[in-house]
């Protein structure tokens, strides 16, 4: 054996009877008594008490992480409903894993070093290669977060992730830590050993209008754009129709048109969702806000979402180089899975065609991911987008 | 002037004109930077407008978007709510009672549609209404509305229309009254309705931070709720036709168990019958054997000579004797072989053998009578050809005695006896027939032929003594064989005797299999 993976997955409208599904069919593909890693989706309804009980009672995992979320990607599509189980078995990959609870009180720089720090110490190999978290609340301030990880594990280390999700209703968001169902808390995933990944992220819109300037920021709240209200720029594209971002989980608009700022060092645009108007017309973005950067309502379609799917997958197939992929993640934003809509299965076809009819794909519908633009190569830079799809591959 | 005045006034005039050079430079050098300033102002006007343009055409573009997704979203929407329907509908449909159409509708359905809170009701047998699917309630909470529908006039009256009503179209009087009942703004609510009448309500709704109901999640619901009702229709239809197919089980099991006592009843009195004939029959073939012997002495003149008129009696006594062993024998045999006690010893013989050997031995009274015998060849053309049948012999050759020395019987001289074996077989059974031009069976005496002692009423059985064994005796034979036997005749047109006989032990198992499974 090198390494196996398998993946499980059920929408039985009974969760518990979902879990153990989920986990049987995914024992049932390992041939293994034990297991060395899962990972879990599962969606709002699905997470019940007995979810950590039941995997660990049939897969005896060594190490689990996993996250809720709006929207489970599969081989054969999206679903918002049901449990996905991975297990993967290897020789040549090692595992560690770590979280940190509450941390919406906690300095973020602090919290990523010591998630860090803890994975790396339960990571059984001196050759890391990638650092993969499910987390809510480092949205806010993701950047001294990244910085938190990096210090621990490196300058320029690998720093991938997705933010939990729910279907819109960010009500309860939930991270699995070995057995332990966590909320405003971020777990982490340090790979190890021998194997080789291929990355790429992607989103899909195009700068409307004119450029602004941003003027006045805090943390993540947009205060004013070119002196005036954040708000006045949404109102100016949408007019009446902008008083519907009052509430996040009631517009989709927030999906369909994010503000893009312009990144001088990357020379892309890095997409922040809205997720709430203040009185004063200040914007809460669903992430940190450069200072000073040019800024513009972004716009795309479902043609323009499909495409970007397959670039991406282009870029992790140039970067595999003839390897075959043993397990493709997905984090998709859940705002490009409501632009994409009843299209979301042709955009799993799409990435098929590209890796392989036969590649395993599992993954998740997320309020946020975190990677660098495009790929590896531009691994200095790692920033949590918004509507963004990123694709790692495992060979 | 001396020459240092005269230097001076030279270097003062070279500075004027530097000067004036300067001076002439710097105005047209800042005429032409005025020019420059002017462009770029023009240009930076121009750009400025682009922008506006460029803002005016984004937002144009932003607007026909936001139209394109609300309609993409509405399409969305009602493509994935039919789908949803759909799927629950062929669930309900395949609900067999009411609990279990609506333990076949899941929440997520409700969720696929958007609605947050639902509540499904119907009554029950006591025509009661009863909470059958509650999503976003709590139990309590879901009581307190159906006692408030019923408390409530303009509820109860929303109960009873026979159209939906939802928080776009309806009275504001009702809206109210919904939106406190259900503690939901948005909200479709519609009556289930079945030809009794409306006997319960789907409500869909969403609180108030939710997106207003479209026509389209109305005529949905309405759809949903018609299908509830129709299924309920089919599941109490269902449930009457299966109650009535029960009942009409369960007398046909009575009637059956009581028709099997009878059966078993007739079967016990034919095996007291078959069993007292035996038993009388050996109690009376004793004497008759000692009457017969008693009479061939005397016949024989051993003990003295007596009288030709008391010879010819006691020849009489012989002869009637003989008829009356010839009856008591075939009443034993088919004792024997109805109580299964006749012992059968099966093996393979040639069909031809069988035949040849009854000929020969009847060969004398059909020379005597007159009649032609046919005995065709068996056709060697025929798919299965049959050479040989799996059966007792010697009872065989009786079958076909008793039927040929019938047909010697009844037809007339220079009449024709045929004797055929079919070349079709009757799964795996030879189909033998036995003809003659004689003078037919009334129709009406035709089934009763193989009733024991029954004789066809006509001159030839007048004047010819005869048992009215044989038949029932050969017919007996056959059925041991697990073969059939039946009959064809016309008055005036002759008769055929069909009967069949296993080609192979195979045929003749795979009969027995088959009667066993049907008992």
């Amino acid at each position: 054996m090198s390494t196996s993976i398998s993946i499980g997955f059920s929408q039985d409208p009974d969760p518990q009877n979902a879990i153990l599904q989920a986990c049987v069919q995914a024992k049932n593909q390992l041939h293994a008594p034990d297991t060395d890693l899962i990972i879990v989706f599962a969606s709002p309804a699905y997470i019940v008490p007995e979810i950590q009980t039941v995997i660990t009672r049939t897969l005896k995992p060594k190490h689990l992480v996993g996250s809720s979320t709006g929207g489970i990607i599969l081989s054969n599509g999206v679903t918002n409903r049901g449990i996905a189980i991975v297990g993967i078995n290897s020789d040549n990959m090692h595992f560690g894993v770590s979280a940190i609870k509450d941390i919406d009180t906690q300095d973020m720089h602090d919290t990523g070093f010591d998630l860090a720090r803890k994975a790396a110490q339960d990571l059984n190999s001196s050759h890391r290669e990638v650092f993969i978290t499910f987390s809510e609340g480092i949205e806010k301030n993701s950047s001294p977060f990244i910085r938190g990880v990096r210090e621990a594990l490196g300058g320029g280390f690998p720093v991938l992730g997705a933010i939990s999700s729910d279907d819109f209703k960010y009500k309860k968001l939930s991270q699995f830590f070995q057995d332990q169902i966590l909320h405003h808390s971020v777990v982490g995933l340090l790979l190890g050993g021998s194997s080789h990944l291929a990355l790429g992220c992607k989103h899909s819109f195009k700068p409307l209008g004119r450029p602004r300037t941003i003027t006045k920021v805090d943390g993540y709240v947009l205060r004013t754009i070119d002196n005036k209200p954040a708000v006045e720029i949404y109102k100016h594209f949408l007019g009446t129709e902008a008083a519907g971002l009052k509430n996040v989980a009631l517009n989709s608009y927030a999906a369909m048109y994010p503000l893009g700022f312009y990144m001088e060092e990357s020379r892309q645009y890095l997409l922040r969702n809205i997720i709430d108007i203040l009185e004063d017309g200040s914007i809460v973005c669903h992430g940190g806000i450069p200072q000073g950067a040019e800024v513009h309502l972004m716009i795309s379609n479902k043609e323009s979402c499909r495409n970007s799917a397959i670039e991406t997958a282009e870029l992790v197939k140039a970067s595999l180089a003839d390897r075959p992929a043993k397990l493709v993640l997905v984090f998709e934003s859940l705002a490009r899975h409501k632009i994409l809509g009843r299209g979301a299965f042709s955009e799993i076809q799409a990435i098929k065609d590209v890796l392989g009819k036969t590649t395993p794909i599992i993954g998740m519908c997320s309020y946020g991911e975190i990677g660098p633009f495009d790929t590896l190569n531009n691994i200095k830079n790692i920033y949590l987008h918004n509507e963004s799809i990123l694709m790692v591959a495992i060979s | 002037m001396d020459t240092t005045t005269l230097e001076t006034l030279w270097t003062l005039g070279v500075v004027i004109f530097i000067l004036l050079c300067a001076t002439t430079y710097l105005f047209y050098a800042l005429i032409s930077k005025e020019d420059t300033v002017k462009e770029m102002k023009k240009t930076h006007e121009n750009l400025m407008r682009s922008f506006n343009d460029l803002d005016e055409q984004a937002k144009m573009i932003v607007r026909t978007d936001l139209e394109l997704n609300k309609i993409r979203e509405e399409m969305d929407k009602r493509l994935n709510g039919l789908n949803a329907l759909q799927r629950t509908s062929r669930q309900m449909s395949q609900a067999l009672n009411e609990s279990e159409i609506f333990q076949r509708m899941s929440p997520a359905l409700f969720e696929d549609l958007g609605f947050a809170r639902v509540l499904i009701a119907s009554v029950d047998d006591s025509n009661i209404q009863k909470i059958r699917l509650n999503l976003g309630y709590t139990e309590p909470q879901a009581e307190a509305i159906l006692k408030e529908i019923a408390a409530q006039e303009p509820l109860r009256n929303a109960l009873q229309e026979i159209h939906s009503v939802s928080s776009i179209n309806c009275s504001n009087k009702t809206k109210e009254k919904i939106i406190h009942a259900f503690e939901a703004e948005h909200f479709i609510f519609s009556p289930i309705l079945t030809q009794r009448g409306s006997i319960g309500f789907v409500f869909a709704g969403n609180r108030y931070n939710a997106p207003a109901v479209t026509q389209g999640d109305e005529e949905l619901i309405t759809i949903l709720a018609g299908q509830i009702g129709q299924s309920i229709e089919n599941a109490q239809l269902f449930e009457k036709v299966f109650r009535s197919s029960q009942e009409l089980e369960l007398k046909v099991a009575d009637r059956t168990k009581q028709l099997a006592g009878a059966l078993q009843k007739v079967n016990d009195i034919s095996n007291k019958k078959s069993e007292f004939v035996s038993a009388v029959s050996h109690e009376l073939r004793t004497p008759l054997t000692s009457i017969k012997g008693y009479a061939a002495i005397l016949i024989s003149g051993k003990i003295g000579e007596v009288p030709a008129a008391v010879k010819e009696r006691l020849a009489k006594i012989n002869s009637h004797s003989d008829n009356l062993v010839a009856l008591i024998n075939d009443l034993l045999d088919i004792a024997r072989i109805e109580s299964g006690r006749q012992e059968m010893k099966f093996a393979a013989y040639k069909i031809k053998n069988i035949i040849d050997n009854v000929a020969d031995l009847l060969t004398p009274q059909i020379t005597a009578k007159g009649v032609k015998l046919h005995i065709p060849p068996i056709p060697s053309d025929m798919k299965t050809p049959i050479e040989s049948v799996y059966v007792d012999a010697s009872h065989t050759e009786r079958v076909l005695i008793n039927l040929l020395s019938n047909a010697i019987k009844f037809t007339p001289q220079n009449g024709a006896i045929t004797v055929t074996v079919s070349p079709e077989l009757d799964h795996g059974y030879a189909v033998f027939s036995v003809s003659d031009t004689g003078i037919g069976i009334p129709a009406s005496e035709v089934q009763k032929l193989f009733n024991e002692f029954f004789r066809v009423d006509n001159e030839i059985n007048q004047n010819v003594k005869g048992t009215g064994l044989g038949l029932v005796l050969a017919k007996n034979i056959v059925e041991a064989h697990r073969g059939k036997m039946w009959v064809q005749s016309q008055s005036g047109q002759g008769t055929t005797f069909y009967f069949t006989l296993p080609s192979s032990q195979k045929a003749y198992e795979e009969r027995l299999t088959l009667e066993g499974n049907n008992a």
